[in-house]
């Protein structure tokens, strides 16, 4: 999950997790850029508050027991109930209940 | 019936928005006003101009520069969303001193009502544009935080009655919204549109209160209701703050759908989603606000 860090917590080695554009949409700084003193500079005479950035811990992978898994899952399925399951889009559902199973998972683990 | 003739009075003897709101709102319907009539209102009442500059600054409207003064503001903003973020601070300030339940603490409905609005912003900024047209991504985000308004509203004025509906809610894991027939007569989201009304919010507004639990306007589908359902599912799985409902709720699977959101679209967010309501949260709720 990347982190917004204001302008005055960036540090040089720090990487992008979004491009930077100007007002007119043109690409500034490209995501994935490790950031220099020149990039820091940029971003000052941008005037730019804060950027996101990678966070270390989204280079491991995140591992979600499938006990874990089951019991976050059944706790959000307590939530709520679906009217007229058939037609729902599956996908989104599942990415629904996925973001919350992440979501709580990362929370347990802390 | 005696209790809900003296709630509608209640409502009606409700204290009106601040005049700050009042003045710009009659400004701005002039049509000779300029940028620094709006901007001389706001900066005479210096606490709400401190407010102004750091909800303008915040993630809510997303701007990436930072906006030192309250004219930057007008400019950059423009009328109509000026006078939102006023509405935002006079409602905040409005339902500062609410009562509280052994279940439902003010600042917990509050950071839920917040993340309504954040996650209803998220959603609406998401939307394939060429299918659906969200006049105004700050409105949504007012629609969002002000869906409940009527349950603030009830903590408000019934602390002990409302206290009553809530702890009946929990204890028998019953729907709140069936228990405050039960117990006051009115359900809450009548009492904000009354209130709505008395304060003319826009009607959108007024739709989102009234609609958004069940995700349609009587089988009809609309933009905001639409996101402000959808939202509502989002911020229960992530359990941001708490709503007052303790029973399982339905979700509108024709809304759902509708929206056509990208089918990673909630996983993609979830940073989004965590990092603004923290920052939000720590903002619109930081008692120098």
């Amino acid at each position: 999950m990347p982190d917004y860090k204001l302008y005055k917590d960036l540090k040089e080695g720090m990487v992008l997790a979004e491009p930077i554009l100007n007002n007119f949409g043109q690409l500034i700084i490209p995501i994935n850029t490790k950031l220099h003193t020149k990039h820091l500079k940029l971003l000052k005479v941008w005037n730019l508050k804060g950027v996101m950035i990678v966070n270390d811990d989204d280079k491991k992978e995140f591992v979600i027991s499938p006990i874990l898994r089951k019991k976050i899952r059944e706790h959000i399925l307590t939530k709520f109930s679906i009217s007229n399951k058939n037609e729902i889009n599956a996908n989104l559902l599942n990415d629904l209940l996925e973001m919350g199973i992440i979501y709580h998972a990362k929370r347990v683990s802390k | 019936m005696k209790l809900i003739n003296n709630i509608i009075t209640k409502i009606d003897e409700f204290p009106t928005l601040p005049t700050i709101y009042t003045k710009i709102e009659e400004v701005t319907n002039d049509p000779r006003a300029t940028a620094s009539d709006v901007a001389n209102i706001i900066s005479q009442d210096q606490a709400s101009a401190t407010k102004v500059l750091k909800l303008v600054n915040s993630p809510i409207f997303g701007f990436k520069r930072n906006i030192s003064t309250i004219s930057q503001s007008v400019v950059m903003l423009g009328f109509d969303e000026i006078k939102k973020i006023v509405l935002t601070i006079s409602i905040i300030d409005a339902f500062k001193d609410i009562g509280s339940s052994k279940y439902l603490k003010p600042i917990d409905l509050w950071k839920y009502s917040i993340a309504m609005g954040i996650i209803s912003k998220i959603i609406a900024e998401n939307l394939d544009n060429t299918k659906f047209k969200v006049e105004s991504i700050e409105k949504v985000f007012l629609c969002g935080v002000l869906h409940g308004i009527g349950k603030l509203l009830f903590m408000k004025m019934l602390p002990e009655l409302y206290d009553k509906v809530i702890t009946y809610s929990y204890e028998n894991k019953v729907s709140t919204r069936e228990t405050e027939i039960k117990i006051i007569g009115m359900h809450n989201s009548t009492a904000g549109r009354l209130l709505s009304e008395k304060w003319n919010l826009p009607s959108e507004i007024k739709d989102v209160i009234k609609y958004y639990n069940v995700g349609d306007i009587e089988g009809e589908f609309d933009i905001n209701v639409a996101i402000v359902h959808v939202a509502s599912f989002v911020v229960d799985i992530l359990e941001f703050g708490k709503s007052g409902e303790f029973k399982e709720r339905f979700l509108n699977s024709k809304t759902f759908n509708k929206l056509d959101l990208p089918n990673d679209f909630f996983t993609k967010n979830l940073p989004r989603f965590v990092s603004e309501y923290k920052e939000s949260i720590n903002l619109l709720l930081s008692s120098n606000l």
